[in-house]
């Protein structure tokens, strides 16, 4: 099934060829596993994302445009489970801080690591993964996209349901504030 | 960082993304400008790593849990427990009018005024019948083989 696009693939699947999907599973996983790893602190968090995009492209795969836009489309869905994650995070913190939940308050945030004092330990790709952890939300998700193979600013642009000019600007600064982060200059963008 | 070329505009010359003007204004400047050189080159060294992050190994386990997942949703539906008459007709690769025939000897049991069959004991009522069957043909050869040694005999 290799020689055959994601579309013709998702046309087989949904004429009934079960086992298309898989080839399509085995084909992006990859990229879909990158992107939330870089999106979210934790990997089994990533892991769990993994499945649920592919579970629900599988039930939305009616859906889909037949666009020759495969990829995309897929990891809009994994943008989206990402967003909704972290948004359910944020509110789970919020909760904590009411005071009512203190001691798992600090176990939590010893589970994410202070920045600066694990950067001095961590490889060049943790150091990465914890320079993104400190940009603002929206460009941690343009360029968790734009790191992945094959993506251009087009098919991020259409992950994001943005404008092409927005995400160009949001990468780039984005590309800026990681590597003044990288060299400890934190009065870059 | 040096406050000359923004940010921006040094992701977009890498991206070569500028018109041809402001590229070359912009390499007029990096010629000569040692600090903008260095930030374009942590800049290439940041794009590098992201690129790296991007190509991250997915663990293993990951990648059976979801294929698992997926791979159990693609899966046929288990089959009904109870059948309609149709339905066994269909399991037993005869028309609802044959299955009528037999219908007497069928463990059926009548719900809401419909008559309705348990998979599993239309597979136990399709045993007993193979169970008869075979002992049936065993009776019957063996009364043509006495018939036979008897007609020898004689």
């Amino acid at each position: 099934m290799d020689e055959l696009s994601d579309d013709d693939l998702m046309r087989l699947f949904c004429d009934g060829h079960k086992e298309a999907f898989g080839a399509l599973f085995a084909r992006h996983h990859g990229c879909v596993y990158g992107f939330a790893r870089m999106m979210l602190h934790r990997p089994e968090a990533a892991a769990d994302v993994l499945q649920e995009t592919f579970l629900a492209a599988l039930r939305g795969a009616e859906r889909y445009l037949g666009d020759g836009r495969f990829r995309p489309w897929l990891l809009r869905i994994a943008r989206n489970l990402c967003v909704n994650r972290l948004q359910a995070e944020r509110a789970l913190r919020a909760v904590m801080s009411a005071g009512r939940m203190g001691m798992d308050q600090e176990r939590w945030a010893s589970r994410e690591p202070t920045p600066a004092a694990a950067a001095e330990q961590a490889d060049e790709r943790e150091r990465i993964r914890l320079a993104m952890a400190e940009l603002p939300e929206r460009q941690r998700e343009a360029l968790a996209l734009y790191a992945l193979r094959e993506m251009t600013y087009q098919d991020i642009a259409e992950a994001m349901e943005a404008p092409l000019n927005t995400v160009k600007t949001l990468i780039r600064r984005a590309r800026a504030g990681l590597a003044a982060k990288l060299t400890g200059d934190h009065d870059a963008p | 960082m040096h406050p000359e070329i923004p940010c921006e505009d040094l992701a977009a010359y890498l991206d070569a993304d500028l018109d041809v003007d402001r590229r070359r204004e912009l390499d007029g400047h990096l010629a000569a400008c040692q600090a903008c050189q260095e930030r374009l080159a942590t800049l290439r060294r940041a794009d590098t790593g992201l690129r790296m992050l991007g190509r991250a190994a997915v663990p293993a386990q990951a990648v059976l849990r979801a294929y698992q997942a997926v791979s159990a949703e693609l899966a046929p539906p288990p089959p009904a427990e109870v059948l309609m008459l149709e339905q066994a007709a269909a399991m037993l690769q005869v028309t609802p009018r044959e299955l009528a025939e037999v219908m007497d000897e069928l463990p059926l049991f009548e719900i809401a005024g419909q008559l309705r069959i348990r998979r599993a004991r239309l597979l136990e009522w399709v045993q007993q019948r193979e169970r008869n069957y075979s002992r049936q043909r065993s009776e019957s050869w063996a009364a043509r083989a006495a018939a036979g040694v008897g007609k020898g005999v004689a």
